[in-house]
């Protein structure tokens, strides 16, 4: 099947554009080398001359690519609208028979596409009112430290030293979790695999929870140790997701394991708090209750916010090629223990646990 | 030797003062740049042994101040910041930092980050940390041994971390959530229950050497040196 003349003279049109910017800007460099050479020949004595044309060239030669490049940008914006329009493009009438089965084939598509693509958007918009919700949220600590602040102030008596400890963690919990949130956007950029002391970076986390860990009563038990091969940081993000969310629910206990075999190790938090049923873990995770991964963040009943938290962790998992898992009350009970949420996290063990530990 | 003196290139004036009150608590001298000013001309200036840089200041950022200063001179330098990346503290540490530590920082482990580096580039021995003594019962932290009336006795991890935070109150009540934060700092992640069965065991310990009845419980409240 050949192109007819209208498609020819687009696809030359296409080339055209595209060639044009390179060629022009290869005309002007050459122009400029030519324009230095020959300056600099005719006239050592005045290389402020040729300084000159260069510049003016220059200058000239980037005005026009800004140009160009607004115009395959303003090209790009056509394409999409090009490519979104056909789905609404009206299609000419059907005989019946195959034209009209062809025709209904692709009216389905279409409404199976833009029900793809509302769902999309909606679980977008859900994700972005809980991200906003969450900085909401800094300013019930912000307004906590206010008010002591004002009473101190007041009385003339001194701030109370752990309140205000506990307030100001909360604040940095929440400030790390929606910067956590801005930075996943940019994940490649901003992330390093080294080898981590991953009991070292479980017991670090449980230190920045400590003061409210302490006041809700709650002891904390870290046992195993394993090397891993990880991002250091994106790691501290998860293991504070998943402290943050076992610190509210826990009763009175956290147990916190470390174990390798086979390459992999395995890092368990888990907490005899209440738990999570079914459709949050399945929420959490962000997949649709028809399995499928990546449907994203969906809001549920509940306070927007609620479990956004574990939600990160798990996108953070995702992005860092780590496995995340949470099982509720539901689970298998091992060895007696059915009670609470457990969040197991699985990483590659790093090659050589022989070796010494690289320096934080 | 004279004591070592400090840099702290900082734009928040609270943190400044912090972090400042911090190393002179440890006998560090401290000098304080307004962060609008030359740096570099600052510390050729006021030839401190180690700078704590912080990363986002008004007029070059941390980074660039960090070059300017290696271009010219190999003193330690801590980076703080509030960045949490990788790819920040890779930066710090490519362009010639010594340390790096995220804010929000413990003062404690901001000291003594400032004088693991100064120990490794002075071979600077700082003065063992003071004994600390009430009514004649001594606890000497490092080593984790208590010592009164001429006997002494180890007191193990989270003794001696209790009785230190027993000893620094110097006589008043320390709270209970004071003491577990105490023990938590060493790792102990205990509750409530077990705190109780570790001051137990403090106060036996204690009796080993006649220093029975030295901490005493105040009810509902937590534990004070009598």
């Amino acid at each position: 099947m050949g192109l007819n003349a209208g498609d020819k003279a687009f696809a030359r049109r296409g080339l055209a554009r595209h060639l044009e910017p390179v060629a022009l800007a290869l005309a002007f460099e050459g122009g400029f080398a030519l324009a230095v050479m020959i300056l600099d020949r005719e006239n050592r004595a005045l290389p402020s001359d040729a300084l000159y044309v260069a510049v003016a060239l220059g200058s000239f030669a980037a005005a026009f690519l800004a140009a160009m490049g607004l115009r395959a940008y303003r090209a790009r914006l056509g394409l999409a609208r090009a490519l979104r329009d056909p789905l609404e493009a009206e299609l000419p009438a059907a005989r019946p028979g195959p034209e009209g089965a062809w025709r209904s084939l692709v009216l389905a598509c279409r409404a199976e596409a833009r029900k793809e693509a509302a769902a999309r958007d909606a679980a977008a918009k859900a994700e972005m009112d809980a991200f906003i919700a969450s900085v909401h949220a800094l300013k019930t600590p912000v307004t906590a430290l206010s008010l002591m602040a004002q009473r101190s102030i007041a009385d003339g008596r001194a701030l109370p030293g752990a309140e205000v400890g506990i307030e100001a963690d909360e604040l940095a919990r929440l400030l790390d979790r929606a910067l956590g949130r801005l930075r996943l956007a940019d994940f490649e950029s901003g992330s390093r695999i080294t080898r981590i002391d991953a009991a070292r970076a479980a017991s670090e986390s449980v230190k920045r929870h400590r003061r409210i860990l302490i006041s809700r009563g709650i002891g904390v038990e870290l046992r195993g140790a394993a090397l891993v091969e990880t991002d250091g940081v994106w790691l501290s993000f998860i293991l504070d997701q998943l402290l943050s969310n076992a610190a509210k629910y826990a009763a009175a206990r956290i147990r916190i394991s470390l174990s390798g075999s086979g390459g992999r190790a395995v890092l368990e938090v888990e907490d005899d708090g209440p738990g999570l049923e079914g459709d949050d873990l399945l929420r959490l995770s962000g997949k649709s209750a028809a399995g499928s991964a990546g449907a994203g963040w969906s809001s549920a009943p509940g306070p927007a916010t609620s479990g956004y938290g574990l939600y990160l962790a798990f996108e953070a998992a995702r992005r860092l090629g780590v496995g995340l898992e949470i099982l509720g009350p539901d689970r298998q009970a091992e060895g007696g223990r059915s009670r609470g949420a457990l969040a197991r996290l699985e990483l590659p063990l790093a090659s050589d646990p022989l070796d010494d530990l690289a320096p934080a | 030797m004279a004591s070592l003196k400090v840099m702290i290139v900082e734009d928040d004036p609270v943190i400044r003062g912090l972090a400042a009150e911090a190393l002179e608590r440890w006998d560090l001298a401290v000098c304080l740049p307004e962060p609008d000013e030359d740096i570099l001309a600052y510390a050729a200036r006021e030839d401190p042994q180690l700078v704590v840089l912080d990363v986002g200041l008004p007029k070059l950022d941390g980074y660039e101040w960090c070059a300017r200063i290696r271009a010219v001179s190999r003193v330690p330098i801590l980076f703080v910041s509030a960045r949490a990346e990788s790819s920040a503290a890779v930066r710090a540490l490519a362009q010639g930092g010594d340390d790096w530590l995220t804010k929000p920082f413990e003062l404690e482990l901001f000291a003594a980050k400032v004088r693991a580096l100064l120990r490794r580039a002075y071979s600077w021995a700082p003065e063992p940390s003071p004994l600390l003594e009430r009514a004649g019962l001594v606890l000497d932290y490092e080593r984790r041994s208590a010592s009164f009336a001429g006997s002494s006795v180890e007191l193990g991890k989270n003794g001696s971390a209790l009785l230190k935070r027993l000893l620094e109150r110097d006589g008043r009540v320390a709270t209970r959530d004071e003491l577990m934060d105490a023990l938590w700092s060493e790792e102990a992640f205990v509750d409530d229950n077990t705190l109780t069965v570790n001051v137990t065991r403090l106060k036996k310990d204690l009796a080993t050497i006649g220093a029975e009845g030295m901490v005493e419980t105040v009810r509902g409240s937590g534990y004070r040196i009598a």
